[in-house]
Parts: structure tokens; C-alpha cells; sequence
């Protein structure tokens, strides 16, 4: 008789079980996919493809040429659930330009939004990450506003690193102005690294990069051709 | 005793039934699969090491670089003088090798013990390094002439150059070469063969250099016209 009763209540648990499913199931089903882009101000930090071969030279008479890949696009999935019940789905961009100097310097450069905001002050911005060289400068970007997170150094493991980035309205580089512009400069100058990490960084609107300090105080300054 | 209790006894009987059938039937499972996985072993596991050999001595000479070595290059803009830090090693290595193994030795179990000597040129400035590298993996083989290239690198940056002794329409023989107010006798000069991806048309890289068996290295002129001399106190 135990045994039987036993069987009976395996049986309505399973059911349970079969309508929890069922139900957390529907619920998944009824979760909409949102969509966050990055914001259209943010863009245009991106090197036209008329932009996207270029020379830099630098104190000494060395020219170095970059060429920039279109932008390709990524759409990251983001999932949030409680007790395994999805309760938010998005989908958020990626865009990222790769590029390549002679002499296997590298340059990539990435915007990318965030599904959920971490707070108030940080809403509506964008994460801006670039790399140069050794070099990758991370910070969130709102056009034409710019919030440092760090600067790491990709070939030694030293840390985040403090910089501070500011926004001019025009900046000339060899008898070419260009207007709209970013400039990235490391504070932390204690940290091991490099002769050659670039420690400030002049960036364009619609150009990529125009200028660039290294360590050992070389600059390189993009040519007009 | 309920009929729904008489009802769920039959059912547990049942279950009982299909656990003794799949007991029976265990043996039988783990005999065949242990059966598939002796099969599954190669007959032959005997392994034969074939030994090609040393590179010739005459192919190692024409690089004069040793290990330690450091020699300069100057920029013709006269402000820059860069260091070359040489690193040399020839040491031997193993592997299979499909190309071989297709043509000269069907059996799965051959695997090639070669020589490899590679020369590193490291700047201390941000510009090309230079690499050379011999390697007798197809030496020994005189159909695979072809492959006996391909084993043989010489790359300035991301060029690739056809090395000394190999046929190639680009490759041409200067009696002398004057290089800041000093004569090079018995100068190679040779035009690169192939640049990677990256390296379309209007980037900047090696694209002539000058050599010889005495000092390595004398010049080397940019697609961009800049160029680059050997530069010896």
C-alpha cells in the first residue's frame, strides 16, 4: 500500500515539474529581444574608407604606413534569468576597425554599447577601446565626451594605468587641420614599458590617427598624401 | 486491495522485465566494443626515424652573421643610426612530413629528423628585422628542388626574397658597390618575391636588397624610395 502511494505522488510531482517547464517555457517565449546601437554622434570616430591608407613619419625620417579595414559589426547576445527563467534578452553592437602598419604595428579600434546601464552618470555612453602598438586605451565615449577608464600595456602586465583624454576642436598636423579631435595622454609615466609605447595620441574624426608621442619622445605625424 | 494499486503492480513488473533484458544484454554490448577498439589499433606501431642529414657547409657560409653578432644600418637621412642584434642557431628537428611520406615512404610510421639554422637580425628600432633561414628537409631529395626553396627564407619584414643561388629573374650580380665612401666586391642584388596580405598596393615595405658573402647585409631600399645602408665605423 506505501509503495503504492509512493508511486502515486512520484507521479503528480513529475507533473508539477511538466507544468513548471511548461510554463517557464512560455515565459521564455514571451521575453522580447531589445536592440542597443551604438550611438550615431559616436560613429563618426571611424576612418572614412577614403581615409583608411595612410602614412606616418616620424623625427627621423621613418615612414610608416597604415591600412584600415572597413568596420564590421557584431551583435552580443546578453541574457538575464531568475532561477533559470529568462526574464531580459538584448542584443548589443559591436563595431571595430582593424588596421596594420608596416612593420607589424597593429591598430584596432572599437566601439561597443552596453545592454544594461551600470549607473545614472554613464547612461548613453559608449565603451571606446583602441590599440596601438603595445597600447590599449579604454574608455567610455558620448560623442564628444570622453570618461578614461585605463591604459594597459599589452606587453607587460603592469596594471591599469591613469590617462586623461580631452576634445579639440582642431588640431593641425604637417599644414593639414583636422577638425574634431581626440586627444589621449598617459599620466602614469612610472610603469615599465616600452621606448617605444605611445603615451599620447591624437585621433580624428572620420581620419583615424593623425599624431602620436612615444615614450622615448619620438613623434609620429600622419603626411598630408 | 484498489484496482489502481493492482493496476500500478503490473507496471513495476514490466520495469522488472526491461532491466533483466538489458542485464542480459551488457555482456554482449562491452564485448563488441572492446572487440571494435582492437581493430581500431594500427597493426605496425614500429616507428622509423629517417636521418637527412647536416645542411652543406656551403650554404651555411654564405651568411656571415654570427650569433652575437651586431651590426648598423643607416637611415639615408643621416640622423638615425639603427643596431642589429644577430641571433643564430641551427639545431634539428623532427616531424612527419605528408609531402615525403606521399611520394617516398607510404607507411604512416616514418618521421624525418632534419636541420634547421636560423638567423635572427632584431633592431632597436621600430623597422624591419631580418630573418634567414636554411633548412635541408627537402636537401636530400633531388626532385623536391622546389620544396629545397621554399625551405630556404630570407625576409626582410613582411618581404619575402628569393635567396643566392636560386633561379630568378630578378636576381642580379654587381661587381662593386660603393656604400658610405667604402667598396663591397661581388654584391648581390635582389628584388622581393612576395609580400603578405597586409602589404597591398601603396603600403611601405623592403622591396631591393643589396648582399654579399663578406659583410651580409649592405643596403636596403623601401617601396617608398627610403633606404636604408650598411653603416661600419
Amino acid at each position: 500500500m506505501l509503495s503504492c502511494l509512493t508511486v502515486k505522488n512520484i507521479g503528480s510531482m513529475k507533473t508539477k515539474h511538466l507544468i513548471l517547464i511548461a510554463l517557464a517555457f512560455v515565459m521564455a517565449s514571451c521575453v522580447k529581444t531589445k536592440n542597443y546601437y551604438v550611438n550615431d554622434a559616436t560613429r563618426v570616430w571611424f576612418a572614412d574608407s577614403t581615409n583608411s591608407h595612410f602614412t606616418m613619419q616620424d623625427d627621423n625620417g621613418v615612414s610608416y604606413s597604415f591600412q584600415l579595414e572597413p568596420v564590421w559589426q557584431n551583435m552580443l547576445e546578453n541574457s538575464a534569468s531568475i532561477l533559470f527563467v529568462p526574464t531580459e534578452k538584448s542584443l548589443h553592437e559591436e563595431l571595430c576597425q582593424n588596421g596594420c602598419g608596416s612593420y607589424s604595428t597593429s591598430l584596432k579600434f572599437c566601439l561597443e554599447i552596453e545592454a544594461y546601464k551600470r549607473d545614472d552618470e554613464h547612461e548613453g555612453t559608449d565603451l571606446f577601446m583602441m590599440y596601438f602598438g603595445e597600447s590599449r586605451y579604454d574608455m567610455r565615449i558620448d560623442g564628444d565626451r570622453f570618461y578614461p577608464r585605463g591604459c594597459y600595456d599589452m606587453g607587460y602586465d603592469v596594471g591599469e594605468m591613469e590617462f586623461e583624454a580631452e576634445y579639440l576642436d582642431r588640431y593641425g598636423v604637417h599644414d593639414v587641420e583636422y577638425q574634431g579631435v581626440m586627444h589621449l595622454k598617459l599620466i602614469d609615466l612610472a610603469y615599465p614599458h616600452s621606448h617605444f609605447f605611445p603615451t599620447e595620441i591624437y585621433y580624428a574624426k572620420h581620419y583615424g590617427l593623425i599624431q602620436c608621442k612615444l615614450d622615448n619622445k619620438l613623434t609620429l605625424c600622419r603626411l598630408p598624401y | 486491495m484498489p484496482y489502481f494499486c493492482s493496476r500500478n503492480l503490473k507496471t513495476v513488473s514490466i520495469m522488472q522485465t526491461k532491466k533483466q533484458i538489458l542485464r542480459k544484454m551488457t555482456a554482449p554490448v562491452l564485448f563488441g566494443t572492446m572487440l571494435l577498439l582492437f581493430t581500431a589499433c594500427p597493426r605496425n606501431s614500429k616507428t622509423t626515424y629517417v636521418d637527412l642529414g647536416r645542411i652543406p657547409e656551403q650554404y651555411l657560409a654564405t651568411v656571415p652573421y654570427q650569433n652575437g653578432d651586431v651590426f648598423r644600418m643607416q637611415h639615408e637621412s643621416d640622423r638615425l643610426i639603427i643596431d642589429f642584434a644577430v641571433s643564430r642557431h641551427r639545431h634539428k628537428e623532427t616531424g612527419f612530413d605528408y609531402i615525403l611520406l606521399e611520394k617516398y615512404k607510404p607507411a604512416p610510421n616514418y618521421i624525418y629528423e632534419y636541420e634547421s639554422d636560423i638567423t635572427k637580425c632584431t633592431p632597436n628600432y621600430p623597422i624591419f628585422n631580418v630573418e634567414i633561414n636554411f633548412s635541408n628537409r627537402y636537401m636530400a631529395f633531388e626532385e623536391e628542388q622546389d620544396y629545397a626553396k621554399n625551405a630556404t627564407l630570407f625576409a626582410v619584414g613582411s618581404a619575402w626574397f628569393p635567396f643566392i643561388g636560386e633561379d630568378h629573374s630578378d636576381y642580379e650580380m654587381l661587381d662593386s658597390l660603393k656604400v658610405n665612401d667604402r667598396y663591397y666586391h661581388d654584391v648581390f642584388k635582389l628584388k622581393s618575391e612576395l609580400v603578405d596580405y597586409y602589404e597591398e598596393e601603396g603600403s611601405i615595405h623592403a622591396e631591393t636588397y643589396y648582399y654579399n658573402y663578406e659583410k651580409g647585409l649592405l643596403g636596403v631600399i623601401m617601396s617608398n624610395g627610403e633606404k636604408y645602408w650598411l653603416y661600419e665605423d
